[in-house]
């Protein structure tokens, strides 16, 4: 028991600290982590292994897709137990940052250090830094993901010391795991084993014998990596959207927040000690300059343990990215966000953040070790070593304070729907023909989101899928209130309202107890754009509960797959059918000469129409498996109109001739690119699988 | 002889080292290499004031242009501590001939450029026949208050004036560009920075003369001349900096003290010759990583009173000399291991 004593005690404080994660099962949503409704994790978040969603604005490429195997846990959870959101998000988030965040930095330590004090410290270090503690309120793939890097590091390590496969491919398989949460994180992670293979070549590497070797059991992990990722990596890469897309494009932002004393002290700058004041800079408090000077110590009287150089090096590199554009080398960080592949993901350098903290808590067990182990030839450095120790112990015990007391907010208390956001659900849910919801000024975070009913935010789609159409409607004078209200009077509204298939428009409550109060961002007060839109004929206001939320119907709505008039002969007929959100079988009947048909997702070139039979494997080796692309264009409001002359198709592919002259025509509407993704899915599939078997294999065969 | 040859070569390196690292920091403050710059004196700025500029405040100078092409007036600011974009003040600057009617030139300028460049450039278009005319400068605070307000630094040179000088001119003749070379040292040598930089660039030449003097021996013929004499007082001073090595070793840390303390000197240059500079040092008086991280410590422990006392810059200044002995702590690590390995190896 008394060996345990030390383990029962942690485990009892991660307990307080993490009493509402554990006992509460409340709803938590706070900033940009969004709630779902058991409808949403079985339609969206399962869909998220498709390049292609539109469950947002009018579609758009998924750069979700490398988070699918996480974000699709939670459909599948719903659908084999029956979890709702807030017990998938304890299982696919909060209990892995409970239970591994300290489980891997103890496995980590445990290599290196033999005190289980300075262990302890060294976890206290990793799990409740002022960065750490941040992310918790919100980035919760984040965390996750730098939950799981100590374990990847350790098992990189004894890939290389030990020279095995199987510890190859457990680092390969953790590492795939990260990235399932936070793509960026692995990134870090992989610079981190990087760093370490250089490092591991220049200390103990003689030979190009045992370089070749090394060089082999660092690479194999990253390769298998590659292959359980390429999935997304290929599908990614062949949209185009791998080098640029709208998060790689973004400008560097953030230069006011971090700086070389942020960095060099660990500290968040928008650590308040209770809730974070997100944009608000934080002094640095005094007492947090203890945890450099303990890493320092660390480091200098450890100087002789070669992984205590190399967690020095780690901090070096961390508090080099992590300082941004402060000084000293102020160009460099603005150079590789420009130069270095990858490195535009990172706009703001706080993600850096994590080789500090993995520098220093490493540093810190190290100094406590030879403080515990009493090293110190000189009574008094003794006194100051312990004196210095319980200081930077406390330091990050007193860290877990707002987290304790509740003060913290933010995913630490429960949020409660309002009742008539669950009628309005039960409404949507209830119409199974296609139709989309408009949010003004924007989405609501008890909002339904699914397939079949995707939601659009106003604020959002005005600067990103309508930006072209409502362009004269931009003023740098006004505010976007002011934009959103004269662009909701005019004539255009009407028609973007009716192509774009939004059948209801909702103005959300105001609702700052549940963190859904968003109309102050915007300058309009709730009021007004109710006002706005009781002018518009053209809408009907839909009664629901204790009508709190005011909704819209518009029933001129048109379909989300169309024949665009005239095009179509008066007794056309249209239907389709939704397989995935990259797939869709349309029936066209009595069709004649030329034909136009609408999809109003936004344009995409890859969006390509195949006439009769289809199978996506085929699509990839037969470039005349489609109609050429070019039948494909934009709309006059930005979506994807197909136009192609029936008789000359008909010619070529197999349709059936009635007896008036006109055809009934099977086709499909399919995201070009799915079918490389889908490829690459069994690819990676194939590999995930093998490994575990393999795993398995040599478990069973280790056994005696 | 041969001992001699490779000393005077590698002294040549690294003078031409120290010439190259001081014209490139030149050419980084001056942005062009057609530009040059000549420092005002004291007074170019008439209502000066260490108090924050706010809303409505004015500075106003005065320049007599050195020469023709004027086309930039850099004023100093204290570089103060990153505010948010949507915070940072607006700075009107306006810019005309002494006697005439309207301002020759007049733009508005975002404050939070002083935390990257606190010697701010204000450019307008280059006055080709500028030289003797005296020109007049105007600086307004548009949005100035308590959090977002600028203040003017009070260090030698408050303000700069930049000339360019046509390419075909100086390309024409080699006495021209020597001339032009030459007026671009000795003018920009007068900013502090410059020259406080050049100093620094300078010392691993001086500790290298200052450690080898004790290498040159003459004959006994040249012994009794003068370069005899020279030999005798090398020798002297070889002996002094063997006993008193503090006072080599203390040239380095009394220049980073002035830069953290008055200077802010934003030359990454600075660092990189510091870092190996202070390594070597180390391996000639044989001291260990200690001092290596007790400075680190100090000087993060310097950056502590600064950030209380309002002086962010210096702090940053501080930290960032503790970052760089860090990074030579951690060299030094690695070198220690390489040594001790083939030690153990041998």
């Amino acid at each position: 028991m008394k060996k345990y004593s030390l383990l029962i005690i942690f485990i009892l404080f991660l307990i307080i600290v993490y009493h509402t994660w554990i006992f509460s099962n409340g709803i938590f949503t706070y900033g940009d982590w969004w709630y779902f409704w058991n409808e949403s994790l079985i339609s969206v978040r399962v869909s998220y292994f498709n390049i292609w969603i539109s469950d947002f604005n009018l579609g758009r490429v998924s750069l979700g897709i490398g988070q699918a195997l996480t974000w699709g846990a939670y459909g599948f959870l719903n659908r084999l137990i029956g979890a709702d959101y807030q017990l998938g998000l304890k299982i696919v988030h909060l209990f892995p940052i409970i239970i591994f965040t300290p489980l891997g930095m103890f496995v980590l330590l445990k290599k290196y250090i033999k005190s289980n004090i300075a262990q302890l410290i060294g976890v206290l270090a990793y799990c409740f830094n002022t960065y750490f503690l941040t992310l918790q309120t919100g980035h919760l793939t984040l965390m996750v993901a730098y939950s799981l890097l100590p374990f990847i590091l350790y098992f990189f390590i004894e890939t290389l010391e030990k020279k095995s496969i199987v510890y190859g491919v457990t680092t390969a398989l953790i590492l795939s795991l990260a990235s399932a949460y936070e793509p960026r994180v692995a990134y870090i992670t992989l610079l981190i084993l990087f760093m370490y293979f250089l490092y591991e070549l220049f200390n103990n590497i003689r030979g190009y014998k045992k370089l070749i070797i090394t060089a082999f059991y660092a690479g194999f992990p990253v390769l298998l990596f590659i292959l359980l990722n390429l999935y997304w990596i290929v599908g990614l890469a062949f949209t185009g959207s791998i080098v640029e897309n709208e998060l790689f494009s973004r400008s560097l932002f953030g230069n006011e927040f971090l700086n070389i004393l942020y960095a060099i002290t660990t500290f968040h700058p928008f650590w308040t000690g209770i809730q974070p004041n997100v944009f608000v800079l934080e002094d640095i408090p005094m007492y947090q300059w203890f945890i450099p000077m303990g890493a320092i110590l660390g480091v200098y009287l450890n100087r002789k343990n070669s992984f205590a150089v190399f967690a020095l090096l780690l901090g070096l590199v961390g508090i080099l990215l992590t300082k941004q554009s402060g000084m000293p080398f102020q160009d460099l960080y603005l150079w590789l966000y420009t130069h270095f592949p990858g490195f535009n993901a990172y706009r703001e350098a706080s993600k850096f953040f994590s080789l500090i903290v993995l520098s220093y808590a490493i540093l810190i067990a190290f100094l406590a070790e030879f403080i515990i182990n009493n090293q110190f030839k000189n009574k008094h450095f003794l006194y100051l070593g312990y004196t210095l120790l319980i200081v930077i112990t406390s330091i990050f015990l007193f860290n877990t304070k707002p987290f304790i007391n509740g003060s913290i907010n933010t995913v630490f208390i429960s949020r409660h729907i309002p009742q008539d956001y669950f009628l309005f659900k039960n409404i949507l849910i209830s119409e199974n023909h296609y139709s989309r919801t408009l949010w003004v000024p924007t989405l609501s975070r008890w909002g339904l989101i699914t397939i079949n009913h995707p939601a659009i935010s106003l604020v959002e789609t005005m600067n990103s899928d309508w930006l072209k159409q409502t362009i004269l409607f931009r003023d740098d004078e006004k505010t976007a209130g002011q934009i959103m209200l004269s662009f909701i009077r005019s004539e255009k509204f009407g028609e973007l309202v009716n192509d774009s298939n939004i059948k209801y428009i909702v103005v959300p409550i105001q609702d700052s107890a549940n963190d859904d109060n968003f109309f102050q961002y915007y300058f309009k007060s709730r009021n007004e754009y109710i006002t706005t839109l009781n002018s518009l004929s053209y809408l009907q206001k839909k009664q629901i509960g204790q009508s709190s939320l005011v909704i819209y119907e518009n029933k001129n709505y048109l379909d989300h797959i169309r024949f665009a008039s005239p095009s179509a002969t008066p007794t056309s007929m249209l239907h389709y059918n939704l397989v995935s959100p990259t797939e869709y079988t349309i029936k066209a009947n009595n069709i004649k000469d030329t034909t136009s048909i609408i999809f109003s997702d936004i344009y995409n070139p890859n969006w390509r129409v195949r006439i009769g039979k289809f199978n996506w494997f085929n699509s990839i080796f037969d470039k005349r498996y489609y109609l050429p692309s070019s039948v494909n264009s934009p709309s006059s409001s930005g979506m994807n109109s197909f136009y192609f002359n029936s008789d000359e198709v008909c010619k070529i592919y197999s349709c059936v001739k009635n007896a008036d002259g006109t055809y009934n025509v099977e086709m499909t509407l399919y995201f070009s690119k799915q079918a490389v993704v889908n490829l690459s899915l069994i690819i990676s599939g194939g590999t995930l699988g093998t490994l575990i078997i393999y795993l398995l294999y040599s478990f069973w065969r280790r056994k005696p | 002889m041969r001992l001699l040859f490779n000393k005077i070569f590698i002294s040549l390196c690294l003078l031409i080292l120290w010439f190259g690292l001081t014209m490139w920091y030149i050419l980084t403050i001056d942005k062009s290499f057609l530009v040059y710059s000549i420092p005002h004196d004291m007074s170019a700025v008439k209502n000066f004031t260490q108090k924050p500029l706010l809303k409505g405040e004015k500075v106003q100078g005065e320049i007599v242009s050195a020469e023709n092409g004027l086309g930039i007036i850099s004023i100093r600011f204290k570089s103060s501590k990153r505010i948010p974009y949507k915070d940072e003040d607006l700075l009107l600057f306006r810019f005309k001939e002494k006697g005439s009617q309207n301002w020759y030139y007049q733009n508005t300028y975002r404050s939070g450029m002083i935390y990257d460049i606190p010697f701010l450039p204000f450019g307008f278009p280059i006055i080709q026949n500028s030289k003797g005319k005296i020109y007049q400068f105007e600086l307004e605070s548009l949005k100035g208050n308590t959090k977002n307000s600028v203040v003017l630094d009070n260090r030698s040179p408050r303000v700069v004036s930049k000339y360019k000088q046509n390419k075909a001119q100086i390309l024409a003749k080699p006495s021209a560009l020597t001339e032009f070379l030459l007026k671009k040292f000795v003018n920009s040598m007068q900013i502090v920075d410059v020259y406080y930089s050049s100093i620094v660039f300078l010392l691993p030449f001086i500790f290298y003369v200052l450690w080898g003097v004790g290498y040159i021996k003459l004959s006994n013929k040249k012994k009794k001349s003068f370069s005899g004499s020279l030999n005798k007082l090398l020798s002297r001073i070889n002996n002094i900096l063997s006993q008193y090595p503090f006072i080599l070793i203390s040239i380095p840390l009394i220049l980073i003290c002035i830069d953290v303390f008055l200077l802010q000197v934003l030359n990454d240059l600075l660092y990189i010759v510091m870092a190996p500079l202070w390594i070597v040092i180390c391996k000639k008086y044989k001291l260990d990583c200690n001092y290596t991280a007790l400075f680190s410590i100090l000087l993060l422990l310097v950056s502590l009173p600064l950030v209380r006392g309002g002086s962010i810059f210096a702090a940053e200044k501080a930290a960032s000399w503790s970052f760089t002995f860090l990074v030579t702590l951690f060299i030094q690590m690695i070198l220690d291991r390489k040594h001790a390995g083939k030690k153990r190896n041998t």
